[in-house]
Order: C-alpha cells, then structure tokens, then sequence
C-alpha cells in the first residue's frame, strides 16, 4: 500500500488535552482529601493521597509531552499551535499548583486555626470548581472545532465565563483569608508564614486555571 | 517476436491498469468512506465503474500526450522493433517500479513513474535531444500546479462552507439556500467536461458556448432538484443535518473524483500500450496514431478489476485513518481533486490525482478543516516525486539493454 494520504494525517491534539483534562478533574477529589487530612491532623492518610497526587501530576506531564511530541513543525491545527501549546502549559500548571500546595503542606505540620478552617475550606472547594470546570470546556471546544458551530462556540464561552467566575470567588475568599490570617495572634511565625503561603498557593489553582481558559479564548477567537 | 512484445505490452499495461485500479483509486474514495458519506461496498461500485467509464469516455485525450509529446520518436529510431521494446522497457519498468512503492509503501505516483521509464528510454536511445524537454518541463510544471490548485480550491471551497454555514447561527437554513448552488457548480463542471472532451462531444458537433450554454442549463435543474431532494429528505437539525447535506453531495464528489481519476490514470497504463499496438500494426513508427478504443476499454475493465480485486482493502485502509475529514472536508477535498484533475486531463497533462488529494487536503488543513494534517508530508512526497523519474529512467535502460540484447 502507497497512498501519500495515509501518511497525511496526524493525531487531533484533542484526544490527549481531555486525557490531560480528566487528570485535572481526577486530582480534584485526591487534593480535597489530602486537605482534610492534613486539617484533620492525619499525616498518613495526607501523605498517601499527596503520594496519590504526584502520581497523577507526572501522568499530566507525560501526556503533555507525548502532545507536543506529536505536533512538531509543520503540522497545521485548526487552531494557532502556539495557542495551544500555551493552553497545555496552563492546563499543566494547574495540576503543577495542586501538587505544590501538597509539597507545602507536607513541610510543616501547622495547626490550622479553627476560625480560619471553614474559610480555607472554601478556598479550597472555589479552587476546585474551577479544576473541575476545565474538561467540560474541553471538550466542547473539541466539538467547535469539530463542528464550527456558532452553539458549541457559545458553550465553550460558557465554560470559560464559569471559570473566571469560579477564580473571581477564590480571589475573594483568599482575600480575606489573608486578611484574617494576618490579623490572627500567631504564637509560632513559621505557621503563620506556612499557612499565608498555602492560601497564596491555593489561589494559584485557579489563577491558572483561568489562565488556561483565556488561552482556550483566544483559540477559539474568531 | 514483435507479437510477443505486443503480448508482453499488453500484460505489463494490464498490470498497470489493474495496480492503479488497486492502490490508486482510495485517494479519491477514501475520504467519501471516511466521512461514512458511503459504504465501502458502495465505494468499490463507484470507484470500479466511474473510474471505467472516465477512463473510456475522458481517456483518449491524455493517452496521447504521454506518447506524443514526451519524445521525440523521429530522433530516436526509424526502426520499429526499437521503439517496441523501448515502450516495452519502459512499461516493465514503470510496473517493476510501482510494484516496489507498493511494496515498500513509498507513496510514489504511477503517472511519474510511467513519465520517468518513457524518459528513460528516450534518454538511452536517442539521447538529450529525443526528449521534448518544453514538454516535460510543463508536464513537470503541472504536478506543481495540480497539488497547488486543488489546495487553493480546496481552501477555497472548505472556508467558504465554513464562513458561510458553518459558523452561521442558522446553520441548516444557510446550507440548504446555499446547496442548490454547490450542487449546480459541481454538475456544472462535470457536464462541461463531459460535453467538451467526450466523443459525445464532437459527434455532437458542440462548440464551447453551446457546452456552456447546456452545462449551465443543466445545472440549474439539477440545483433546483437537488434544493427540493434536500428539502424533503433531510431532516432539519442545525447540529447534524449540514453535515448530512454535504453527506450526500459527497456521493456526488466521490462519482466525479472516480471519473476524473479514470480519465486521468488509464493513460499511465495504456499510453505505452497503445503505442506499441500501432507499431505492430503499421510496422512504421508515426506521431500521430488514433488509439483504439478496445484498448481504452481494456485499461478501463483492468482498472476496475484492481478496485474489485485489492482496491476495496486499500479504501478501507485509508478510508478508517482520515475519519476527521466530516463529509464538509471531503466535499471539498473532493471537489478540488477532481476538478484540478480534470482541467489537467482537459489540457492534456498527466498529473498524480494522489497529488491533488493530498494538495486538496492541505488546503482544507490550511483552512483549519482538519484536526492534524502534516505539511511536512508534502516535503517528503516532492522528494519522492523528484526520486521517481530518474529512479523509473534507471530501470528502463537496464530492461531496454537487455531485450535488445536478448532480441535485435
């Protein structure tokens, strides 16, 4: 067999961005585990779903290179390469952020104010709805693409709008648990220091996490 | 022994024909599978029988150019039984060479390998000067051009429906206003080429006006037809039913790829043929010589039998590898094969009707129509392309050296 035309066509990036997009939502439920574990004063169960959370970061990274292995120079997308090269490197660096914050975490064991729990608490689950909300974004933009359709480019729209809400309220929430860590009567510095530094870390989640859709913006821009 | 070269011309020409019937007829069809806009059963009827019917009512024109024009058969041998074995050697060697890409899985065109073993042959025995270099070099010029302009139509074409239709908030609607026009342009062409290059044609005594006159009047009742065909038949569904549209225009596509391909390829195996079956008869070797019509028929018959045969294998093959192409990207991916095929055809230039898929599909690529399509393909097929003709010239020197060894 000789036709040229097999050998025309390249794998769609969209198979491995939704791979990458289901180990973004996968860790979701791992991290909040991890989290009430660490609250929880729980060091082995935290450390077996940090263990977990590794696991699915070097998974994201591998298909994430296996991506760009296979879009090298002269592949044409429907969509600018370097767009989308960008919005892997964002989708990745959520999962890098949910990873981190777990690094952190492990450093010092900090006992966690009760006035300051519920408030983290919710930061963590506002960063988690914006985890969870990029596959859905997604995978309708693997339909645009697909279809072109003026509907499924309002879905994604959508998706994209949903996640910079979800960020605009992790934003809140961290606010004002900075403020009130800041005005808490920390005996130890160092926790104080730690649990200033998990807020800012947990606010990375969606920070990228918004990132990513305004590269997934600018992909579908017309 | 010039029946046993015509003998052996005619196995080597029916190899040919049944090899591009085989491996060659996907490019066109697979893509119309692949969008499941038909069956592979379907796509084996319509590949065997339009690829014959192209080859035996389009054919003629393109036959003669590759004998004609290539060489200069004057400054190369008055003696018949040289020229015999030349076209011999250069038929073994295309078929030797084809069977080795296949093989292989080279994607190399039978129309350069057929040009590259007439060279040959040409360069062997009559030297430098036997070619018709103005002639190769627009030959040449044209598997350029052909790649080029089925892309730029397909482009074209792809970005249309996407502008227009696709990205339209009534997507349905704006197609089905918009269909009777695809429908019309696509019948047109297809009418004009077969009023103006057709023995239906001449014996009709056609001018080019007339043949505009009637493509047009055509087409706009086939417009007409196909917008109430549409209408009636397919459902109204603004996600599904554009591409249901283009779903059955793509039917249409696919019948004028196999045409044009027909019409296009059957000179690869034939042309040499022919020539040698005019030698044989008139023991004189003479530029211009009518090529019958049992031999189209032969060439057509053998091409449809490698559809029948192999080529079912082979559509299915690249049918399931280019699912992306939805049946809007494989109606114009169709549209500008066929139609950058058949204005080659009608100039009498034998380009790769592969090339022009694969051009087409980089112009639907280039118009953000597919998922992934490697441009860099198109560096690496160029390479082969320039390989082939002196890789076909090759062995055509060595088979010609030999039988004149073996016969003069």
């Amino acid at each position: 067999m000789r036709s040229a035309l097999l050998k025309l066509f390249r794998q769609s990036p969209f198979p491995l961005l939704l791979k990458h997009a289901e180990v973004v939502r996968e860790v979701a439920p791992v991290f909040r585990s991890a989290v009430i574990a660490y609250l929880d004063g729980d060091m082995g169960d935290f450390e077996k779903y940090h263990n977990q959370t590794i696991m699915l970061e070097s998974q994201g990274d591998s298909i994430k290179r296996n991506l760009r292995g296979h879009l090298p120079r002269g592949v044409l997308l429907p969509m600018d390469k370097f767009k989308l090269f960008a919005y892997i490197r964002e989708q990745d660096k959520v999962l890098d952020s949910v990873q981190n914050v777990l690094h952190w975490l492990s450093y010092h064991n900090t006992k966690v104010p009760d006035p300051i729990v519920d408030d983290l608490l919710l930061l963590v689950d506002r960063s988690l709805y914006s985890l969870k909300a990029v596959h859905p974004m997604v995978s309708a933009a693997e339909s645009y693409f697909d279809s072109f359709s003026e509907e499924m480019r309002q879905v994604v729209k959508e998706s994209i709008a949903q996640i910079r809400e979800y960020e605009f309220q992790s934003d809140q929430v961290e606010r004002k648990l900075l403020a009130d860590l800041f005005a808490y009567p920390f005996e130890n510095p160092i926790e104080a220091f730690h649990l200033i530094r998990t807020v800012e870390l947990l606010g990375d989640i969606s920070n990228h996490a918004e990132n990513a859709a305004d590269m997934m913006r600018a992909m579908i821009a017309r | 022994m010039e029946f046993w070269i015509l003998i052996a011309g005619f196995l080597a020409g029916i190899y040919m024909a049944w090899n591009i019937g085989a491996n060659d007829v996907a490019n066109g069809m697979a893509s119309a599978v692949g969008a499941k806009a038909i069956t592979l059963r379907q796509a084996v009827l319509i590949g065997g029988l339009l690829d014959f019917a192209g080859a035996v009512l389009l054919g003629s024109h393109v036959t003669t150019t590759i004998r004609k024009n290539i060489l200069d058969a004057s400054l190369i041998t008055n003696d018949h039984q040289i020229m015999m074995l030349g076209l011999l050697s250069a038929l073994l060697a295309a078929a030797f060479w084809v069977f080795f890409a296949t093989w292989s899985e080279f994607p190399v065109s039978t129309t350069h390998s057929i040009v590259g073993a007439i060279v040959g042959f040409g360069l062997i025995e009559g030297g430098i000067r036997a070619i018709h270099w103005g002639k190769l070099l627009a030959i040449v010029l044209s598997w350029i051009i052909s790649p080029i302009f089925a892309g730029f139509l397909a482009f074209i074409f792809f970005n249309f429906i996407k502008k227009h239709i696709l990205e339209s908030s009534k997507r349905f609607a704006t197609a089905l206003r918009l269909a009777p026009y695809l429908a019309a342009l696509t019948f047109f062409l297809v009418v004009l080429s077969l009023l103006l290059k057709t023995p239906l044609g001449s014996k009709l005594k056609i001018s080019l006006f007339t043949a505009l006159e009637m493509s047009l009047l055509i087409s706009i009742i086939i417009g007409f037809l196909a917008y109430f065909w549409i209408k009636i038949t397919v459902p109204f569904d603004d996600e599904k039913g554009v591409e249901e549209i283009f779903r059955r225009f793509q039917i249409f596509t696919s019948c004028y790829v196999a045409f044009a391909h027909g019409a296009n390829d059957v000179a690869n195996a034939i042309g040499p043929v022919a020539a040698i079956y005019a030698i044989y008869q008139t023991h004189t070797v003479s530029p211009n010589v009518p090529v019958p019509m049992f031999i189209l028929l032969v060439g057509g018959v053998f091409i449809a039998l490698g559809v029948f045969t192999w080529g079912y294998k082979v559509i299915e093959t690249v049918g399931s590898k280019i699912t992306t192409l939805t049946n809007t990207r494989g109606f114009s991916v169709d549209f500008g094969t066929a139609t950058s095929v058949l204005l080659a055809s009608k100039l009498g230039l034998p380009v790769s009707t592969t090339h022009a898929a694969v051009g087409a599909v980089i112009g639907v690529g280039l118009a953000g129509g597919v998922s992934a399509v490697d441009f860099g393909v198109v560096w690496r097929i160029t390479l082969y392309w320039l390989i082939t003709l002196p890789l076909a010239a090759l062995p055509t020197i060595i088979i010609f050296e030999i039988l004149k060894f073996l016969f003069m």
